[in-house]
Formats: structure tokens, sequence, C-alpha cells
């Protein structure tokens, strides 16, 4: 115990402490006022960097895994850097060359696939992209247990290469949606070297294609951010626009429009909930509609909700709904409002069919009595917070209320709980974001008895007599079958869709080029456009 | 001192113990696992089966504890079912940005809030600010402190920036500059705690006979509030301190989020929302050792300003 002496000097060392404390955040804040320029940037991308050097891309969701076979098409932001795809579709919906210089269908049935690769193409690592390293990345995409490639790929019964360049695909099925399956939107013919194929712990967190860039793993923290710099075999050169590119994972939409106003990020996906934000921000907004959103009436059989087996009924939910206030309401802008499987743009899209299902309550409940339901009934929908789906149902909702129809919304904060019990066969309507592409990729989850979204296995004959002549029909011939498919799903009434979601882009003045997404691309430009306004 | 710690280290291996295996219990219940996060909305019932085949996910739930007991026990969490990265590599690689947040928070926390609660206690006026302060710091959503402040601050004034994290390997300058937001943000709801209780704690020891008894004795008021009455109000304080560094370690789920700080709330986020169950339980095993760490670290302090703690 020490003396008065000594306890006088103890608390004052104890009060200097604190104050000193308080001392150094002050000064930790001053330091950083005075040091810290305009476009501030703490990310370990290189803060001192021009836009003209660098830029920052931010999307919200990281891939577990850089590996394009076992990825998704959502993670495209971040893969696209590093692999050009093999077609690309353009803001009309038309293809040009990627990495093939040829392509298409070898005589009739929509049964032989084939392309023509670019001539002198190298992977990052230096080793030559020719038909037989595309065999190889196509069979390892094919083989594998997980992630879309195994699904864009799986009507591809062999693969043989006839010239050095030249790659002819022998499909087990017609499948006519192989051109659109290789272009940017799904990223089926994102190519990987043979040597990444021979060592794949290494694409994990690393990059192995043909693409202006190239990941620099020791600047890059996974689920962060993922630093890419140009790849030097890359054979483009006009198309590298940046020295460097950072694509930052920021997961809460308010804080990545926050990123570009301070200048952080100069191009990013953008989110439904902020697209006023930034539009108000003065940044450029590009939304084209993509997801086929509103409700899925799934139980088309009446197994578990009897109602819902009769098309009457269906029929009604459609009239029942005011399509364009909602699509006003929730995203600012009546012209997103859809009631057909087909956006503007695409080849099934029919002008007409926008007319079936006007806004009609007295004709939904004379539709629900005919029906036997004069007094409505309970519908339960399974949905999620996630994609702003919770309140687009619950808007539906409060519409189908005035026609007698309770919906009773079971929301999963997770998307593996609201995907499980959506597949489960217990919950009769779900709520639905169904990215529409083309009516081959609509077949795929939505029609297939075997897909996601048809869990009660409905199969209706007209529509699989339609689809067989789709499969097999020419791209000339392709879009009128696709019209009279539209046409045939919006009869049955086997969704209460209500807006084509957006998929949407922000750019800052410095950046341009994100302007090519379009509904006929299905919303995804391509990323590598990227590059400074001036 | 020692033995009070040895004793806290090995009361450490059961609560382990007990934390992995209630997590592991609690995510086998959730809808869903790592197959269907891996598979993708268009896998089919084939491809989730062979996934969960490759991964042993079909395995009896006891035989997956075990296994990952095992491995645990030699010092190996396993792979992410996702990313097949290194648990231990992905935790330690986001340690650090964690407990910067963390300590930095509560190391501002507990100096604003000891020295305003302190300062209260003598003015009886600003006891009542105190007061209505904590209240308005514990409802204030830290989210929506974390964004006004990116706007006033990064936004508007632009001399901070308004996310990311920069490791202090990279200059301590930039590191500070990217934690000062998030340090206010996660600091003001425990600030409020912290002033208030040591506010009450400090008022309550100047209410003492001793305290009169120094009064009496000529002790200077300055000697008599930081010497003998913050020493004797510590006990609380402390305990408050200790408990709002483990409430910092679920507030970083939010504020990392916020800030796009990749520490370990936000891994514990993925990882719960795809089932990467080797990654759940890495990430309750390192916050358990946190928790752990930071209740020794308590200890120890309250026998530094409590023999009997030491003596017992």
């Amino acid at each position: 115990m020490t003396g008065p002496t000594g306890a006088a000097r103890s608390s004052h060392g104890r009060r200097r402490t604190a104050t000193v404390l308080i001392g150094v955040l002050a000064a930790a804040v001053a330091a950083a006022g005075c040091s810290s320029s305009n476009k501030t940037d703490a990310s370990t991308a290189g803060s001192s960097d021009k836009v003209g050097d660098s830029v920052t891309f931010g999307t919200a969701a990281p891939p577990p895994s850089l590996n394009p076979a076992t990825g998704d098409p959502a993670y495209g932001a971040v893969l696209q850097w590093a692999y050009d795809p093999l077609v690309v579709m353009n803001a009309d919906g038309k293809f040009e060359p990627g990495l093939a210089s040829k392509w298409g269908y070898v005589g009739e049935g929509n049964q032989t696939y084939e392309f023509t690769l670019r001539d002198g193409l190298k992977f990052s690592d230096g080793s030559p992209l020719d038909a037989a390293a595309a065999k190889a990345s196509l069979e390892y995409g094919k083989a594998q247990k997980s992630g879309t490639a195994p699904t864009l790929l799986a009507s591809i019964a062999s693969i043989e290469t006839p010239g050095p360049l030249t790659v002819r695909l022998k499909l087990s099925r017609p499948d006519p949606t192989m051109t659109f399956n290789f272009a940017q939107a799904f990223g089926g013919g994102y190519l990987v070297s043979p040597k990444a194929i021979a060592n794949p712990k290494s694409l994990d967190f690393g990059t192995a294609g043909v693409g202006p860039y190239m990941l620099d793993a020791a600047k890059s923290v996974a689920s962060d951010h993922y630093v890419f710099v140009q790849n030097p075999n890359y054979w483009n050169k006009d198309r590298q626009h940046f020295k460097t590119v950072t694509v930052k994972v920021i997961s809460n939409p308010s804080s990545m429009v926050q990123a570009m106003q301070a200048g952080q990020v100069q191009a990013a996906l953008g989110d439904p909930t902020t697209l006023a934000a930034a539009r108000n921000a003065g940044l450029t907004v590009i939304a084209p509609p993509q997801a086929m959103s509103g409700i899925n009436l799934m139980d088309r059989g009446g197994k578990v909700s009897k109602p819902l087996g009769d098309q009457r009924v269906r029929q009604a939910l459609n009239f029942a709904v005011d399509r364009k206030t909602i699509a006003k309401a929730l995203y600012g802008d009546e012209k997103l409002a859809l009631s057909q499987f087909a956006l503007d743009g695409q080849g099934g899209y029919d002008a007409s069919l926008n007319d079936k299902y006007p806004h009609d309550v007295n004709k939904a409940k004379a539709l629900l009595k005919e029906a036997g339901y004069p007094n409505g009934f309970t519908l339960p929908v399974v949905s999620t917070p996630l994609y702003g789906l919770d309140k687009l149902v619950t808007a539906i909702g409060g519409q189908l209320a005035e026609v007698g129809v309770k919906v009773q919304v079971q929301s999963k904060p997770d998307v593996n709980g609201y995907f499980t019990t959506m597949v489960s066969g217990k919950v009769p309507a779900a709520a639905l974001a169904y990215g529409l592409a083309n009516m081959g990729s609509l077949y795929a989850g939505y029609v297939n008895t075997a897909g996601p979204f048809n869990p009660f296995k409905v199969s209706d004959p007209q529509l699989d007599e339609l689809y067989k002549q789709y499969f097999l029909a020419s791209e000339a011939d392709g879009p009128a079958i696709e019209k009279q498919i539209n046409a045939r799903l919006v009869d049955l009434g086997w969704a209460l869709q209500v807006v084509g979601a957006p998929l949407s882009y922000y750019q800052d003045k410095s950046v341009t080029g994100l302007e090519t997404a379009t509904s006929a691309n299905a919303g995804v430009p391509l990323l590598t456009d990227l590059r400074l306004a001036s | 001192m020692f033995r009070l710690v040895l004793r806290r280290l090995a009361w450490s291996i059961p609560l382990l113990f007990v934390a992995s295996l209630v997590s592991f219990v609690f995510v086998a219940f959730l809808p869903g696992d790592a197959a269907s996060a891996l598979g993708g909305a268009n896998a089919t019932a084939e491809q989730l089966a062979a996934i969960r085949q490759e991964l042993g996910l079909n395995r009896p739930l006891w035989d997956q504890y075990w296994q990952w007991l095992s491995s645990a026990l030699h010092g190996d969490l396993g792979s992410s079912l996702l990313s097949h990265q290194s648990v231990t590599s992905l935790l330690n690689q986001r340690l650090e940005p964690s407990l910067s947040l963390i300590a930095g928070a509560v190391l501002l926390a507990g100096s604003v809030g000891i020295a305003l609660g302190v300062r209260a206690a003598l003015r009886g006026r600003l006891g009542k600010v105190v007061d209505a302060g904590s209240i308005v710091g514990l409802a204030v959503p830290d989210f929506w402190l974390g964004l006004v402040l990116i706007l006033v601050f990064a936004v508007h004034l632009s001399i901070l920036p308004p996310t990311g994290y920069s490791p202090l390997v990279d200059g301590p300058g930039a590191w500070m500059q990217s934690l000062v937001l998030p340090w206010i943000t996660l600091a003001v709801p425990a600030t409020a705690i912290i002033a208030k209780q040591t506010r009450d704690a400090v008022a309550s020891a100047l209410d003492r006979p001793f305290v009169r008894t120094l009064r009496a004795a000529g002790v200077s008021e300055r000697s008599i509030v930081y010497r003998h009455a913050l020493k004797n109000a510590a006990i609380p304080i402390l305990t408050v301190v200790g408990l709002m560094f483990v409430g910092a370690l679920s507030g970083t789920v939010v504020v990392e989020s916020v800030f796009a700080i990749p520490g370990l709330g936000s891994t514990a986020v993925q990882a719960t929302s795809s089932n990467d169950l080797p990654l759940i339980q890495g990430t309750v095993v390192y916050f358990t050792l946190i928790v752990v760490v930071i209740n020794i670290f308590v200890d120890v302090a309250y026998g530094y300003f409590n023999p009997k703690v030491r003596l017992a």
C-alpha cells in the first residue's frame, strides 16, 4: 500500500491514461481527415490509384469458390473478368463472336452443335486454347456434381474435335439453347486450362481462363475483395481497359450506394431496394426487367390446395391483381408490370398477352364463384425476405384479399430454408423470382416435371407437344413457337407473375459500358466492356 | 493468480465441447444443408444426393460430430464444404479485423463511458443526461447509426472511407482510418451502459462511511474519487466492460456487414446461410475461445482490484 504521495501520483496517472486514450482517438480522426483525399479507399487495392489505372466493381455475394465449373451464373460479377464466354449476347439479343468465331447447329433437329475457336488463343497460364483443351474443359464441367455447368451441359452426349480449332457436340436430345448457354448470362462456356483441370484446387482461389484479367491471389481476400490484373496472354489488348480491376464484396445494399457516392466503388451490381436511392445519388442506373416475379402457383393438380387445381381459380387470381400499381409502388416503374412468361425484347414475347388479364375484381369473383369458391379460400405461400420477395407477396396478398383469397405467408429468412420448403411438395404456392432468358431455360427449371419449380410434377399435353416442336425448331422458327408456349402457359395460369423484377447495375460518371444490359440478353452485359467514360 | 488462470483455462475445455455440440445439433435441425447451397436452385434430387454422399452429409449425425471432434482435438477444424479452404486458415484471416474492431470499440466505450460516468456521479445534473443518453444509446440501432456515420463522414465530408478494412501491416494510419466509423458504431450502446454503471457504482461508493472518514482526514476530493471510490467501484464496472466485450462479438455481425469488413461475424453469417457445417463449428470454437480469454482477463483484473479474489 503506497503513502499519500504515491496515491496522488497514482490517481493522477490513471486520469492521464484516460486522457491520453481519448486524445489518441481524436488524433486518429484528425490525422485521417488531414491525410485522406476526396476519393478515400481503405480497401487494400491501391487507394491512391486513379480511375484510369484501376476500377472497383461492387458485388453483394461472393462465390464460395472461383472454379467456374462448380459455379453459378449469379457469380458472373466475379468470374467474367477472367473468363470470356464462347459467344457474346449483345443488347438486342443477337450473338457475336467471343472465344468462338463460328458456331451453330449442324443438320436438322438441333442434335449436333459445332463451334470453331479463334486462332492463337492462350489461357492466362500460357497454355494454348485449342479444340482438345476446349473438349477437356467441357467434359470437366459436365462431370461436376454441383453448380450450374452440369445442368447447362447435360444434353451433351459426346464431344469430337474434327479440326484443331473445331469442337463438335453430339447431343443426347434436341436442345436449341446451346448458343445461349455458352453466352455470358449463363457462362456455360467458361473454359478452364488443362493445367488447372489437373489441379482443381488451384481454381478455388485462382483463375485459369481466357479473359482480359486474371486473379492476383496475393492481393485478394476471399469473400471480401478480388484483385484482377491484366492477363499478359490475352489476345485483344484493346479490351483491357484497366490495369487493375478490384471486385469488392459489399453485402449491404445501402452501404454499396454510399460507397459509390464516396467514390470508393465506380460500378456495381444494383439491388431493387436501392434503385431510387441510386438515382437520387446521381448514379447511372441500368435496370432491365429480368426475373419473372410474383407467386408460383405450383399445386396445379390440386393435391394440397384443391382450389389451385382448377384453371378458373388460377385465372381468377390473375384477374384480381393490379400489376401496374404494385410495380409502381415497389419498384418505382409501372412499366415493369408483367403478366406473361417472356420479357419485351425476347423471342417469345407477345404484347397482346398483356391484355389477357386486366385488373378486374368482378371478373375474378365471378370465376371463383363459377369454380365453387364464392367466399374465396386460404392460400399458404412460402416466401423469403431476399430480393424483396416478402414485400411483393404481401402486396399481392393485400389485393387477393379483395376477392376473398387469404394469403398465408410462411417466410424463411435464408434461401436454403425457402428452397427446401418450396420443393417439399407440402406448400401449394411459393414466392417466385425466375430469370427469364428463353423458353428452354424456362422448361429446365419451371415446366419440366423434374424441375425444382414444378415440385408437384404437373404436366400439360398441349404444352409438351409445343415443347417437342420447340426443341426441334431452327433458330429462325424458334420465336414463333416460343410465343405459342408463352400463350399456353398464360392461359393455364401456372403463375401469378406480377413484375419483371430488374437485374440492375449502377455506374458513376467516370465509367461506362454496362448500358448493354437488356432483357434480350437476360440482363447480363459483358462486364469487361466497362471502361472510362471519356 | 496463476492458479486462477489455470482453473479458467481448464474450464474452457468442457465449455468448448458443450458449445460445439450444441451448435452442431442446432445446425442439424436447420432446413436444408450445404448440398442445396452447392447444388444451386436447379439441382436435381439425384445431384443433391451425390453431393451429400461426397461430403459425408448422409452419415449419422453422431458419426459426423465424432469425425469433426476427433480432427478438432488434433488441431484440424476441417475444410469449408463450399470453398474447400482450411477452416483454420480462413478464420485466422478474419481474426485480425474482428479483434481490431472489438478491442478498439471496447477501449473507446470504456474510456468515454468511465469518464462520463465519473463526472455524472459528481454532478447530479449530468447524471440525468447520462441516464437519458444511455436509453438513446441502447435504442439506436447500430445498423442505422453506421449508415448515418457513413453518410456524414464518408459521403458528405469525405474524411473517412465508407467501407472496407485495411490490415495493420499496410500501415497503422490506413488501419485506423478504416476502423474509426465502425468503432464509433459499435461503441455507442456500450458507452451508454458503461457510463450508467460507472455513475451508479461511483455514486454508491462515495456514499460509504469510509469516504466520510477520508474527507475528515483531509484527503483531497480528487484523490477520494479517482483513487478510492473508483477503485471500489471497479468490480461492477469491470463486469460490465467484460459483458460489453462479449456483446460486441455479436455486434460485429451487423457492423461488419454495414462496413464490409471481412471478419468473424460476417463469416458466421455466410457459413450459417449456406449450412457450411465445418465453418460454422470453427466460428463457434473461435468465438468461445475469445469469450474464455476475455473472461480470464476480467478475472485477473478483478484480482488486481480486489485482493480477496486473488486469495479465493
